[in-house]
């Protein structure tokens, strides 16, 4: 944006008393200064005043008689049943503003318990899941991205000692 | 609050205070009178319809304003796909018979009224030369003598946006009224 442009939105704004203190006293400094801006300002003032010649329009009576018999005739809106979800985060909402009301200290220990409690709950859960043992022979199946190996452990199985699964044959090379 | 509970006596307080101010807003903004009217009260019944949803986040007055402004922008949309669509030239005469209905028949007053009269239609007319949104921030600020930041509420922009706006839509007006020959020193003489 060219310097003079900004000036001049600064000037306009300054004119509507829509800038900061700082930025009122530097256009005041800069007005005293410069002749060119005094002009523009004086040339806003004048958009403004003729502008403002359009005098405010009176309305009729009529406008709220028919707006009145217009509402009249609009039906009373009923409250449509709640659906399951809505209803029970209706529910939760009102249960969490019975927190809220009662004090933040009271909410914010509330939210730290569940979260503790499921925190707990997760990692028990992982605990208990036992590890897949290493000497069942199952087959196994690997996808490189522009290969598909096949590997057969039934045939070779995997020793403590034997940490390298070698393929058997290669399917689908290019 | 009571309004949003069906209270049409509430309702009717809300009009009785805002309708002048709305009408007058959408009648800058469409430069039609009955237009006006008619948007105002399409403005009105809306904030009935979705009183229950208003949020008091906002100010209500800006609310009021968001909808009016949006009905003016269709209003204002149509207008122009309309005049598209059917490739017709306005002549002055049409242009100045759509703001007749805005101001009162002038051609039996006395010269200086009548001057007076015919420099507020060519402002309005320059008025609704002006971009959409260039056009209804000029209006928000002049008229309705509101801050840039509830005119960028409305409008739906930034701050700085709103200021860019308004610089735009004065040296717009400047130039257009220079070129109807309407000045200061013209208002003067008279």
């Amino acid at each position: 944006m060219p310097k003079f442009e900004e000036t001049s939105i600064q000037l306009s704004a300054y004119f509507d008393g829509e800038i900061s203190r700082q930025n009122q006293l530097r256009v005041r400094r800069n007005l005293e200064n410069s002749a060119e801006d005094a002009f523009e300002l004086m040339q806003i003032a004048q958009v403004d005043h003729l502008l403002r010649q359009l005098g405010p329009i009176e309305t009729t009576d009529q406008f709220l008689l028919e707006l009145m018999q217009r509402v009249s005739e609009i039906p009373p809106q009923e409250e449509l049943p709640l659906a399951l979800f809505p209803r029970y985060t209706k529910k939760l909402q009102s249960w969490f503003v019975f927190l809220c009301d009662q004090s933040w200290l009271k909410f914010h220990s509330v939210t730290f318990g569940i979260a503790v409690f499921v925190l707990i709950c997760v990692s028990i859960f992982f605990l208990q899941t036992r590890p897949i043992p290493q000497e069942v022979n199952v087959p196994l199946v690997a996808r490189s991205v522009d290969r598909f190996i096949q590997v057969d452990l039934v045939s070779m199985p995997i020793t403590e000692k034997q940490s390298i699964i070698s393929p058997i044959h290669i399917e689908g090379e290019k | 609050m009571r309004c949003r509970s069906g209270d049409a006596a509430a309702f009717e307080l809300i009009v009785m205070r805002f309708k002048d101010q709305i009408i007058n807003y959408i009648c800058r903004s469409v430069g039609d009178y009955h237009q006006a009217e008619d948007l105002a009260q399409e403005t009105f019944i809306r904030i009935y319809k979705n009183a229950g949803s208003y949020e008091p986040r906002s100010k209500f007055k800006n609310w009021l304003y968001l909808i009016a402004t949006n009905l003016c922008r269709n209003e204002i949309r149509d207008r122009s796909r309309r005049k598209t669509d059917l490739l017709t030239e306005v002549s002055i005469e049409d242009k100045e018979s759509d703001y007749l209905d805005i101001f009162p028949d002038f051609r039996y007053m006395p010269d200086q009224l009548y001057e007076k009269k015919e420099r507020e239609l060519i402002i309005q007319q320059k008025i609704n030369c002006l971009p959409e949104n260039q056009r209804l921030s000029l209006i928000l600020v002049t008229y309705q003598g509101m801050r840039y930041e509830e005119i960028a509420e409305i409008i739906g922009c930034s701050v700085s946006a709103v200021k860019s706006l308004i610089h735009r839509s004065r040296q717009n007006m400047k130039k257009l009224l220079s070129e109807a020959g309407i000045s200061e020193s013209h208002n003067a003489k008279i």
